[in-house]
């Protein structure tokens, strides 16, 4: 692995770390609000769009794979 | 070696074993006391070489007129001298009739190839080496006959099973009618030095290749994510200002806060990859010290207050001290190190900025902590990207990135970046910058926040993007303007169509449309005599600057980037809708 790599890795994974927290915290919430409340829909777009986000990064080959 | 004797008319024939002598002593390394022999380069061999191939023709040309005992003597020493300079020669020497049979060969020859001179005279190459070898040596002696003048080739050999590779010179011995009667060659081993270019050429193709796939990785990871993420910040936002108990509220927080570092992952990640391809852009102007100093300290102090920390600036209210950078840049350094120095303090702590000439071409502004203080050998660690030195197991956020970028950012506008720390007292950590001498504070270019903006009048704006999710977000952000009615236009061309039904008051446009790229649409907006005085506001993911330049040169009224801040797209509307003046029109003076 090489030091780019490597250091690309650790970014992909605080990415991933921070997609995470959104998505607990938008569960969370969205787990809590009445189904009738009208700010689920604000979460409901929170947490789609960190899934969205979660599925772009899988998407991205690393770097080692963008090289060949 | 100096031949100082008196050889009388022999002159002739010790001449060339001088130049011999010489050439070989310039190219293998005969050094002063104590000084390290240096290997010479290729094409230093190769003169060398040719040199001393000159030398060697020059003397046997020469046939003596008489035939006597002494003149036999002097031959015979005269060749045992020549042989004792070839035998101590690195180089392969050998001599071969035309008919390629050796004559003569030196004593690297014979280490380099297993052989003894007498075992090989007499032999072809043929005899000796492997089928395809022999042919080869054999078609190029036949070439370095042929072109009278002789030929520098690169010649492979099989020694101890290894293939090893050879820069030769091959060239005819000429008789005194001019005809050629022999062949030498001079051979040096090239294996260890072509063996090193070829690795370093590789490794600067693989860090191409590397750097090639860095970009596209970082291209799309940028773009990929920035959308999605302009629909967490943005929705995020809009609960922030909802009433909700203090535990969902902590869960909205965290969901910005996230939102956030995501946001600065992504950018110092791309800025530490434009200044490692110095790529970097940058407008370099008079910046006051003080304004960027006051401005950056007021950014921190909600985090300080949050963790009892006192902020302190040193003024000097007498002095308007400037340096020469980037403001952006600049206050992205001093943020990063003063919210470093707030965030790994202690409790009840203290952070000082403190401000002046470091020296006769430098003004330096420090930022000192009262934290815990960084060990010696850990110091230069802390400008290594991802490197927190053990922060990342604590509460304490943080990319990793910020410091690496901040140095790279000061050495890009020609300063420095650096640290002084004492552990259980603090740190201390510098930015030096070229002052600026004689500026005049007045001359600031005036700011959006200076412009007074008066209330939004009933409008339409038109928002051309693809994504849903961010029309949503638009749409729920302008209903904190109630006069103002968005209408969605999904593709490039509907949005031109539309435009041009509804005559909006503004035009919020995306730049990655499905059909047209944004900026085909506002060139084609702007062809449209109705709508070419229609403020055209750009949103998109594209943070890169050249991007921004591009669009606004070409006619837009504001470039935001996403994920967007709701305060900044509400006030570019409110400026455009009150005609009041952009930021890009208002000129110094």
């Amino acid at each position: 692995m090489t030091a780019a790599s490597s250091a690309f890795d650790r970014w992909r994974h605080e990415l991933a770390n921070q997609l995470g927290i959104i998505l607990g915290f938008s569960q969370l919430l969205l787990d809590e609000l009445d189904s009738a409340d009208g700010r689920r829909g604000d979460l409901e777009e929170i947490h789609a769009a960190a899934k969205r986000a979660m599925v772009a990064m899988t998407r991205v080959p690393p770097v080692e794979e963008s090289q060949k | 070696m100096p031949l100082s004797f008196d050889l009388g008319g022999f002159k002739i024939v010790l001449q060339p074993h001088q130049r011999v002598a010489t050439a070989v002593s310039d190219v293998f390394g005969h050094t002063s006391a104590g000084e390290q022999p240096t290997l010479p380069n290729a094409w230093s061999i190769r003169r060398h070489v040719s040199g001393s191939a000159r030398a060697l023709n020059h003397m046997t040309r020469y046939t003596p007129d008489e035939d006597s005992s002494e003149l036999r003597d002097r031959l015979f020493s005269s060749e045992a001298r020549l042989q004792g300079i070839l035998d101590h020669s690195p180089a392969v020497i050998s001599l071969k009739d035309l008919d390629g049979r050796f004559l003569l060969v030196n004593r690297q020859f014979e280490r380099d190839f297993g052989v003894t001179s007498a075992g090989i005279v007499g032999k072809t190459a043929s005899d000796l080496f492997p089928r395809r070898l022999a042919d080869i040596y054999t078609a190029n002696d036949t070439r370095a006959l042929q072109s009278g003048q002789g030929i520098d080739v690169d010649e492979p050999a099989v020694i101890g099973g290894a293939v090893r590779l050879y820069a030769a010179s091959k060239f005819p011995l000429i008789d005194r009618q001019g005809r050629p009667y022999a062949l030498c060659g001079i051979a040096s081993d090239m294996t260890e030095r072509r063996r090193a270019e070829d690795e370093l050429k590789i490794a600067r193709i693989e860090a191409e290749r590397a750097n090639r796939a860095k970009s596209r990785f970082l291209s799309r990871m940028s773009h990929d994510l920035r959308t999605p993420l302009n629909a967490v910040l943005g929705f995020a936002q809009l609960l922030e200002t909802e009433r909700l108990p203090p535990e969902q509220q902590e869960c909205v927080q965290q969901i910005t806060r996230g939102g956030r570092l995501l946001l600065d992952l992504i950018n110092e990640v791309l800025d530490i990859s434009r200044i490692e391809a110095g790529r970097l852009s940058l407008a370099p102007e008079p910046v006051d010290v003080r304004d960027v100093v006051r401005s950056a300290v007021d950014l921190v102090v909600p985090l300080a207050a949050a963790r009892e920390v006192t902020l302190a600036i040193e003024d000097a209210p007498d002095l308007h001290p400037a340096v020469f950078a980037d403001r952006q840049r600049l206050s992205q350094i001093l943020l990063n190190l003063l919210s470093n120095a707030v965030k790994y303090n202690r409790v009840g702590g203290r952070v000082n900025v403190a401000y002046g000439p470091s020296g006769p071409k430098r003004f330096r502004i420090r930022v000192s902590d009262t934290g815990g203080g960084i060990p010696r050998d850990k110091l230069q660690l802390l400008f290594t990207p991802f490197e927190r030195l053990g922060a990342e197991s604590t509460s304490i956020e943080g990319t990793g990135l910020g410091l690496s970028v901040s140095r790279g950012l000061a050495e890009a506008m020609g300063g420095s970046l650096g640290v002084a720390s004492e552990v259980g007292r603090g740190s201390t950590f510098w930015v030096e910058l070229f002052p600026v001498t004689a500026y005049d504070p007045h001359e600031e270019v005036v700011t959006a926040a200076e412009a007074p903006v008066s209330a939004t009048r009933p409008a339409t704006v038109l928002y051309i993007e693809d994504n849903v999710s961010n029309a949503r977000l638009i749409e729920r952000v302008l209903r904190r303007r109630p006069g103002v009615q968005l209408v969605h236009a999904a593709q490039g061309q509907a949005g031109i169509r539309t435009a041009s039904e509804i005559k909006p008051d503004v035009i919020v446009l995306d730049l990655h449309l499905p059909d047209l790229c944004g900026a085909e649409v506002l060139r084609l907006l702007q062809a449209n005599a109705t709508l070419q005085s229609t403020p055209v506001i750009v949103l998109t993911a594209d943070a890169a600057p050249e991007q921004r330049r591009r669009m606004l040169a070409s006619g837009a009224a504001a470039y935001l980037t996403k994920p967007l801040e709701i305060k900044e797209i509400l006030a570019t509307l409110d400026r455009l809708l009150t005609g009041t003046p952009s930021i890009a029109h208002v000129s110094r003076g």
